[in-house]
């Protein structure tokens, strides 16, 4: 019989990897939509799963437009990673062991890597700012950043907590 | 690690075995092991004392301080 925590890690296996396969998505939907703008420029009104409308972005500036995509290009493929670390920490995840070197590591890694999203949407929000103050043109916000360093700064108190508790446990093993 | 077991060197003198000694101390093989390689990284004083008085000897005779390594 399964207990609550492993119907509840369960749960949020599916959750993730549905979170992975949206993210995917979104990653290639913008990849599209930014070459496919190249032919049609009206694909740039609507970029997908964005509240941005780059229209005339595109139509005043293709280097800012390139900029911006890029930035949002690159912040997706940092969540699509960020969330394919989560669905295969919890799938390889052994409850009989859980608490091992490898998943501190990897909830480190995972900590680090959200401060590094924290770090490409700062600078993406400021620089949109920016050309959109010098260009003139209102293009909408990019993304809430704030979030991104309280979350990576909670993962990463966890990931040591964690370490520490192997830390522990290996003494406890070694101890006669 | 600055402390040396030296259970290896108990045994030898008095002729005892591994597997002769859990079985007189009520430790399991691999627990016994870890603590002749120095691998352990506590020694319970339950334990000690079963070692002691299974080898009849001092804890000074088990353990000895190094600070060189």
């Amino acid at each position: 019989m399964k207990t609550k925590t492993e119907k509840i890690l369960l749960v949020l296996k599916v959750l993730a990897w549905m979170a992975l396969v949206g993210y995917i998505l979104q990653c290639g939907g913008q990849i599209f939509s930014f070459g496919y703008s190249f032919f049609n420029p009206e694909a740039a009104r609507n970029i997908y799963r964005t509240s941005l409308s780059l229209y005339e972005m595109h139509q005043h500036n293709q280097q800012y437009f390139i900029y911006i995509m890029s930035f949002l290009i690159a912040l997706s493929v940092m969540h699509s990673y960020v969330w394919y670390r989560v669905a295969r920490l919890l799938t390889k995840l052994n409850l009989q062991d859980p608490f091992s070197r490898k998943v501190a590591r990897t909830l480190e890694e995972i900590g680090i890597q959200l401060l590094g999203i924290w770090i490409v949407s700062a600078i993406a929000e400021r620089s949109v700012a920016w050309m959109a103050k010098n260009s003139g043109i209102h293009v909408g916000s990019l993304h809430a950043v704030n979030e991104y360093l309280f979350i990576a700064g909670i993962v990463y108190i966890i990931s040591q907590v964690f370490k520490r508790g192997i830390e522990i446990q290996e003494e406890n093993e070694l101890t006669v | 690690m600055p402390i040396i077991v030296n259970l290896d060197v108990m045994m030898a003198r008095r002729k005892m075995s591994l597997n002769e000694l859990a079985g007189k101390v009520d430790i399991t093989l691999a627990n016994l092991s870890i603590l002749k390689t120095g691998k352990a990284k506590a020694v319970r004083f339950s334990t000690l004392e079963a070692i002691c008085k299974a080898l009849d000897c001092q804890p000074g005779d088990l353990l000895e301080y190094s600070a060189g390594d």
